[in-house]
């Protein structure tokens, strides 16, 4: 996996390929009632912005995407209470299926 | 004027795609009203609505501002319970990180978020800035969700304005009005 200096490296230079001056449609703020592109500075904390965006995807990502696919805990309990009633309450049960493919579908990075 | 009234001190509507709003803010913000927070009332309210990014599950993450400008220190603390409309609900937080965050919107109707924040202590240089936000959208498959929670910035200093900023892309569009409740 990258690190954050890595990945610091990699969002300079895609900011840097944004800005107007590089042929890129810029970054822009509205300020006084005026659009105007990103000073130096905003385009310095947009770059620490992009990288710690993207170090954090990487190393939390998949938990934050589990979360969202998991069903409602309400949804999983009757899940296993239907396995348990059928005597499913091993990885043969459909809430440990549900789980698993949640997990697989959103692997922790190595 | 009235006790208890709302005075709109601020109106700001995103007409060109941004990667950043200030709303108060004196002369940084993103309006001529050139308003900047301070004590002329206790409590701000400031209300957002058709708030519209220009990539799907990009966010509009939030920021105080210190004399118009964005403050990117690591003080952010938040908590939040999101709630789903497909899922139930979960829990979220955060301490000691430089933005306050925000869900993911997208680019198209019904995928815009609309939102009510409580700004309180902004003008207190000896307190904390604190925030409760209060916001529902949709994201683009649509599953529509209601979040509810509270901001603060841990730095006891004088705040005068939020800026919105987008995770990546742009701000497409969006509707902000801030409001003093008056003493």
């Amino acid at each position: 996996m990258a690190t954050l200096e890595e990945l610091t490296t990699a969002a300079q230079t895609a900011i840097d390929a944004e800005k107007t001056a590089n042929g890129g449609d810029g970054k822009w703020a509205q300020v006084n009632n005026e659009r105007r592109e990103f000073t130096d500075a905003e385009y310095d904390q947009a770059v620490t912005d992009k990288a710690n965006y993207d170090y954090d995807e990487q190393e939390n990502g998949y938990s934050r995407d589990r979360q969202e696919a998991y069903d409602s805990v309400v949804d999983q309990l009757d899940l296993l209470y239907h396995d348990m009633t059928a005597g499913k309450g091993d990885k043969t049960g459909e809430w440990y299926k549900s789980i698993k493919a949640v997990k697989d579908a959103n692997p922790k990075p190595e | 004027m009235a006790a208890g009234s709302l005075i709109k001190v601020d109106e700001f509507s995103i007409s060109s795609a941004v990667s950043s709003v200030i709303i108060g803010g004196g002369s940084s913000g993103s309006s001529s009203e050139n308003f900047a927070i301070d004590n002329t009332y206790d409590v701000y309210i400031l209300q957002y609505h058709d708030l519209f990014m220009s990539g799907d599950g990009n966010a509009a993450r939030i920021r105080f501002t210190v004399s118009g400008s964005a403050d990117t220190s690591s003080n952010y603390d938040n908590a939040r319970q999101h709630s789903y409309s497909n899922q139930g609900y979960w829990d979220g937080a955060n301490q000691n990180i430089d933005y306050m965050p925000n869900l993911s919107g997208g680019t198209t109707s019904p995928e815009g978020q609309q939102g009510v924040m409580h700004l309180f202590n902004f003008s207190n240089a000896s307190e904390y800035s604190f925030a409760t936000v209060e916001l529902l959208g949709a994201t683009e498959t649509p599953e529509y969700y209601g979040v509810n929670g509270g901001f603060c910035l841990t730095v006891a200093q004088a705040t005068d304005g939020v800026q919105f900023y987008a995770n990546a892309n742009n701000i497409a569009s969006g509707n902000f009005a801030l409001y003093g409740l008056s003493k």
